[in-house]
Parts: C-alpha cells; structure tokens; sequence
C-alpha cells in the first residue's frame, strides 16, 4: 500500500514519471519492431553493475537473470536467427545479398502496447507497469515464403530510476494466444504439443526454468501481475521469479 | 492550458486523468480474469447515480449494475465452469472464474477531459479486443475478435477516483481469424439465414434493466455511422451535456 | 530540458498540452469512423500552407493538396451508400442518401504505443502512435474488411492557442484482408457487377510520389518505420516527420 500524501509538487512530478515510464516503454515497441534489440539494451534498460545483475527477462517458461545473460539471448541468439534466415533467402535467391543490411529481410514484427496500468512506487524510486499487446510475427521460411502469426498477451515491466531517468529493469512477455491468420484458433490443438510453441522455442534456454504462466488456465496464476500502488519494491509483486504465484494452483 | 485554475486544481485534474486510464485498465485486466466482484467492489462509485451499458441496455444504481454485472456474470462463469470440469478434471479447485475465458478489452485512442471543478472526468477508448479460453465443453480452444467504443464517466469520491458511468458500444465480432466480417455480413443481407425455428431461442430473462436497448447496434453494411459515447469536450461541471448517463 | 529544474506550474502546462495532443489525435482518429473526412481537414489541421501528409505512396504537399485527397473520400463515401442502396433495394429502399451517408464503410484506426514530445518552446510538439486496426471498405467485391498494422508520425504546430496538425504520416506495412494471412498472396473475392464502377475509382495521386513504406512481403526486406521522436528545445534542431525535398 501507498498511504503517503504527496504535496502538489511531489504529485505532478510523479505524474511526469508515469508519462515517462509509458514513453520508455512505447520506445521499446518500436525498436522492437525494427530489430534495434541492441540499441534498446543499451539506451533504454538499466546500466549501473548492481541493476544490471539484478535485470530480468520472463516469459511464460521461465526467466533470463542479469543483463549479459539477456543480451546473449535477446540480442545474441536473435542475431543468430536473422543470419540463419538471411543465409537461406540468399542461397535460394542470389538476388538477395547476404549482407548486414539484409539482416529481417522478409521478416516483420510488432509488439504494440495497450491498456497501460501503471503505478510509481511511493519513494519514487521504481515504477511498474502492465500492458496488453494485440502484435504479430511474420518469419521467412527461406523459400521466398513466410510463416505469420498473430501473437498476444500481457507485457509486464518493473523500471529503476538511474540518475534521475527511467530505465527498464525487468520485463514479463506473457503470450497467451498464437494464431495464425486466416485459420481459426479451433483448430489447434487444445494443448500445445512438444516444441509445437512458436514463442516458446523462441524462448530459448532461460537461466531460471519455471511455469510462470501458464494460459491453459487463461488469467489464473494472474502474471504478470496488475500492478498496485505499492510503496517500495517487493519482488513478491514483480517481473521476476519471486513473483510467480503458485496459490492458484492448488497442487 | 487551464490557466483559470489555480495550481493546485490543475494538478489535482492532472492526476485524475491518470486515474481515468489507470482506473479503466484497472477494469481491464479485472474482468479479464472475471474478477467482477473485485471490480464493483474496488473501483466503483456505490452511488444511486452509477451506471452500466451495453448494447442491451443500461443498469441503473449501484444495487441493479451489482446485480447484472457481478450476480448474472459469476453465474454465467460457474455455469462454464460445469461445462469444463469432467472433461479436464485438472481445474479441481481453482477459482472457476478466471477459467471461465478471458474477456480483454483493450485501452487505446484515449480521449480524457477532466471537469473544470475537478469532481468528475470524462473518458472515450476503442477497445479493440479479443476473448479467448483454452479449455471449453467443446474440447476446442476458443479465441474471438470484439472491437467496441466505451465511454466512461469517473467521480472523485472519499479522495479517490471510481467509476461512476460505463457505456459499452460493440461493433464488429467473430473468429479470430478465419472470415471477413464485412463480407460476411454482406452476405447474411443478401442471403438472410432462415429464422430459427419458433420456441428454439430460450426465454430472456428479466435483466432488471432500467433503459432496455437496443442502445448501439453491431456493424452491418447498411448500418448508418453511430456516434453513441461522443468524445468528451472541455466542461466545468458534470451535466446532462457532458455525461454519458442522462438522468432521467 | 531537465524537469526537476522546472517549476510545478511549468510541469503542470507541460502536461496539459501532452494530453491536449493526445486528445486531438484521439479525436482525429475517431474521427474516420465517424465518416467525418469532409470537416476533418477544417477540424485538426494547420492552416498554414507547409503542411503535408505522407502515405505508403508518397506525400500530399500543400493545403489544396490534402484537401483534395479528403473531398476526393467524401465522394467515395457518398458514391458507395449510393451502390449499397441499389444494391439492397429491399433493405434501403425509401431511404435518404443524406441519412446512408457512410454506410458500408468502418474505419477504425486504434491508436496505442505513443511516444510524446514537447518543444521545450512549446511551439511545437511531435508524437508517434501503432495503429493495429480494421477497415471495412466498399470495393469492386462489395463490403470487405482488412486488418491494418501501421504507424501514426505526427508533428504538431501551435496555432492561435491550439495544437493542429502540421506535418503527418500515416504508413502500413500489413493490409491484408481479414481471414486470409499477410504471408500468403490475396485471395481477392469475385467482383460483383453491382460495384464495378468502384474497380476504377482511385484517390488523388501523391503530389511527390515516392515509396515511403512497401507492404509486407517475404521477398521484401524488413519495413523501415519513422522513429520516435526525442527531446528537443526547438523545432530547427530536431528532425522532421515532413516531406523534406532531396537536394
């Protein structure tokens, strides 16, 4: 709970903070969306050592730890992926240079935010925040075809203030729904067969494996979380493997 | 700017804007997971004056929006819950609403105008959103497209932001994503389906609604434009012409 | 411009000219559901002649220019009630086209994902919004609706005490009809003869045609999209989301 009473000057700053942690994540859509993962690690999450180690990725199988072991998956192995693609484009069709450049050549992506729910910590020092995101994503096959899916769920992110500026500390995406246009979601199977979980395979190897969320059970285990107004950071309530609840299910 | 106000109102307006979204999304992820006691009893006004609408009609009074949102909709999520539990009898003791389905009607184009007074607020979204559940009586995953417009009136009541006014407007649903909904419906005009056989739809209950709908209808070819919930403009005061529940 | 050096005044007119841009591109967008094109041009935007609009196909420079394009979807709109009302004699018969004005067209352009920022001048200011929306649309097939996927990218201009829009793009990189795949070629449906007069109907051509965004295709590369805008004190030293002639 936050019970503290803010002066007239102490609330609109922390109006501007919302705002800020809602342009800090809407920036990170759309660097999303153009492949600039590397950009986005270096200007828009945490840098100081001690927030660095502390970084979280999550997704509904588990959880990167630090920002290096982040980087080498978000960066890193997508990197990997692109060259893949770009290599196969290019051998099937030599038109196509395989040159940095091309790299997402035939790929498309978009995580777009909405439903923004986002509270400032009491001491002002950490912010969270939920969204929900209606997106895409659209990988070559290699052939001069492509394999495109609607791709939805909530997006959760805790952020740290660094020398004044918002940064992104911790981030949730939680898909719930894959579907793949112009077939209806009827006709897959009711539970996900092995390796069958396109965002999953993406996932890679987390440094912390867990059920965090699971949508069999549509919003049960409720992470990521909505935040509440909260005065200081618990990580019982963040995007980190602390917050996974486990209550809902009973065993 | 709202230079007129002094500092403090200006402020104060500023926050209650914020709530506006917060408060809304807040409403969001609730009845995403069907949490609709939570949401009545959290994030509403308890006045005679609060309301609810969807295209059926409008709830009128804390008590009549309690009972259609919160009595009707936990019983429709039980009577899922029965569909569901002998086929996957792993839901054993889990809370049977949020197994119920996943109702996101998502927040975007927020349009949010705070009364000069600094008492109420004003709130135009389209919510473009989806409704999915894994496990139903039919043994197949679910997942549906409703985009709808809400208009939505907040009071600042005890030092806190609540609902006091919501309008639902659906437009377009179906399947995502198998059909075209335009050409769709332009079929159905040109090739009606039959009606069903007389005495097959089963008797509506009584809603208790106190303005009974149609109030906005689904997109249709020949459906005129609806502006049902216009956007909010600056106001002073919350009125008959800034409000999106006249009374009556 | 470092807040914490600001004063609350300050901070509290910052904001309300943030929302004030959020509600006028909220009104702006709406506005295309509503069918409104033939007043939206008067309503949001500058009237100064440098404003400009930049499409997929290139940019409408000018006033007369982007008014052109708006009248040119007023008559389109008016053109489809009237095929619609021929088309359904038995639904629309008895009608007013003045009350049809509109049907058969739904046009809804959520915006979400903003990013926001004000001049420190406060003469100017500068937003960028995801649109993932839906289109109903009257075509040669009749009724047909399409998901879109696209950026709003938007500068903002203050004119006799109100934000209008100055310069603005509006580019998808996803139209695809819905229930078929953006991956795979369109499937179109079959004409129909009652709609043929629409297969020629074209809006105005760009006055400086030049592909801003292609749509998506495996054998494209990745669509490049305007970034988001950053702080900036006054509009000559930032960049611009307007058509700027090559030299």
């Amino acid at each position: 709970m936050n019970t503290k009473v803010f002066s007239d000057d102490e609330q609109i700053r922390r109006v501007w903070d919302m705002e800020e942690v809602k342009d800090l994540m809407a920036r990170r859509a759309y660097m999303y969306m153009q492949d600039m993962r590397r950009q986005e690690i270096e200007m828009l999450w945490v840098q100081k050592p001690e927030n660095r180690e502390t970084a979280v990725f999550g997704s509904n199988w588990g959880f990167y730890l630090g920002l290096d072991n982040i980087s080498a998956w978000y960066v890193g192995e997508h990197g990997n992926l692109r060259q893949k693609q770009l290599d196969e484009i290019s051998k099937n069709d030599p038109a196509v240079e395989n040159k940095p450049e091309n790299l997402g050549f035939g790929s498309a992506i978009a995580a777009p935010l909405s439903t923004a729910l986002v509270e400032i910590a009491g001491d002002g020092k950490t912010a969270q925040g939920l969204w929900y995101s209606i997106g895409q994503r659209t990988d070559p096959n290699g052939d001069g075809t492509a394999s495109a899916y609607w791709v939805c769920g909530k997006i959760g992110a805790d952020f740290m203030k660094e020398d004044g500026q918002w940064k992104i500390w911790r981030v949730v995406e939680a898909p719930d729904i894959i579907v793949t246009p112009g077939d209806a979601v009827a006709n897959q199977s009711v539970f996900w067969e092995e390796g069958a979980n396109l965002m999953e395979n993406l996932f890679g190897t987390p440094t912390v494996s867990v059920t965090a969320h699971d949508p069999t059970f549509n919003w049960s285990d409720d992470f990521p979380h909505a935040p509440k107004a909260y005065y200081t950071y618990d990580p019982k309530n963040g995007c980190c493997p602390e917050g996974v609840l486990n209550d809902w299910r009973p065993y | 700017m709202k230079t007129h106000l002094s500092l403090s109102q200006r402020i104060h307006n500023a926050v209650g804007s914020q709530q506006a979204e917060n408060i809304h999304a807040r409403h969001s992820y609730l009845h995403g997971k069907s949490f609709a006691k939570e949401e009545w009893g959290q994030i509403w006004s308890r006045s005679d004056d609060c309301s609810w609408a969807h295209a059926f009609g409008r709830w009128r009074g804390f008590e009549n929006v309690w009972y259609g949102s919160v009595t009707c909709y936990d019983a429709a999520c039980f009577s899922r819950f029965t569909q569901i539990y002998e086929i996957y009898p792993q839901v054993g003791g889990m809370d049977p609403r949020p197994l119920s389905e996943v109702s996101c009607h998502t927040l975007v184009t927020d349009i949010i105008e705070v009364a000069d007074d600094g008492k109420t607020a004003r709130a135009y979204f389209l919510t473009p959103g989806l409704i999915y559940s894994t496990l139903n009586g039919n043994q197949k995953k679910r997942c549906a497209y409703l985009w709808e417009r809400y208009g939505a009136d907040f009071v600042f009541e005890d030092g806190q932001w609540l609902f006091l006014h919501e309008q639902v407007c659906p437009d377009i649903f179906g399947n995502l994503d198998d059909g075209n909904w335009a050409h769709q419906k332009y079929d159905m005009l040109k090739n009606p389906p039959p009606p069903p056989p007389s005495g097959a739809m089963p008797p509506k209950k009584d809603q208790r609604l106190q303005d009974p709908g149609p109030l906005h209808k689904d997109w249709t070819p020949i459906q005129p434009v609806q502006d049902t919930v216009p956007w909010p403009v600056p106001y002073v005061t919350m009125d008959d012409d800034n409000t999106y529940t006249k009374r009556r | 411009m470092n807040k914490a050096n600001l004063s609350a005044e300050e901070l509290v007119g910052r904001w309300e000219e943030r929302r004030e841009i959020k509600n006028l591109m909220g009104r702006y967008a709406v506005s295309f559901l509503l069918k409104k094109e033939a007043s939206m041009f008067a309503d949001f935007w500058a009237a100064r002649e440098d404003v400009c609009m930049g499409l997929n196909d290139g940019w409408y420079v000018g006033r007369e220019a982007i008014a052109n394009w708006f009248a040119a979807i007023d008559r389109a709109t008016a053109l489809k009630a009237e095929l619609l009302k021929a088309d359904l004699p038995d639904k629309l018969e008895g009608q007013d086209l003045k009350d049809l004005y509109g049907i058969g067209d739904f046009d809804v352009k959520p915006l979400g994902t903003p990013v926001i920022e004000l001049a420190d001048d406060l003469k100017t200011a500068k937003g960028i919004w995801y649109s993932q929306g839906s289109k109903a649309d009257v075509t040669e097939s009749g009724p047909v609706s399409y998901w879109t996927f696209g950026v709003f990218a938007v500068d903002f201009v203050r004119e006799d005490e109100q934000w209008k829009i100055w310069h603005l793009q509006y580019l998808e990189n996803i139209k695809t009809l819905c229930g078929q795949s953006w991956a795979e070629p369109e499937k179109p449906f079959p004409e129909l003869e009652a709609f043929a007069v629409l297969k020629d109907l074209k809006l105005p051509e760009p006055t400086e045609k030049v592909t801003l965004m292609e749509y998506y295709s495996p054998k494209k590369p990745m669509a490049r999209f305007p970034l988001p805008p950053v702080p900036y004190d006054t509009f000559v030293n930032t960049f611009s989301y307007g058509y700027e002639k090559e030299v």
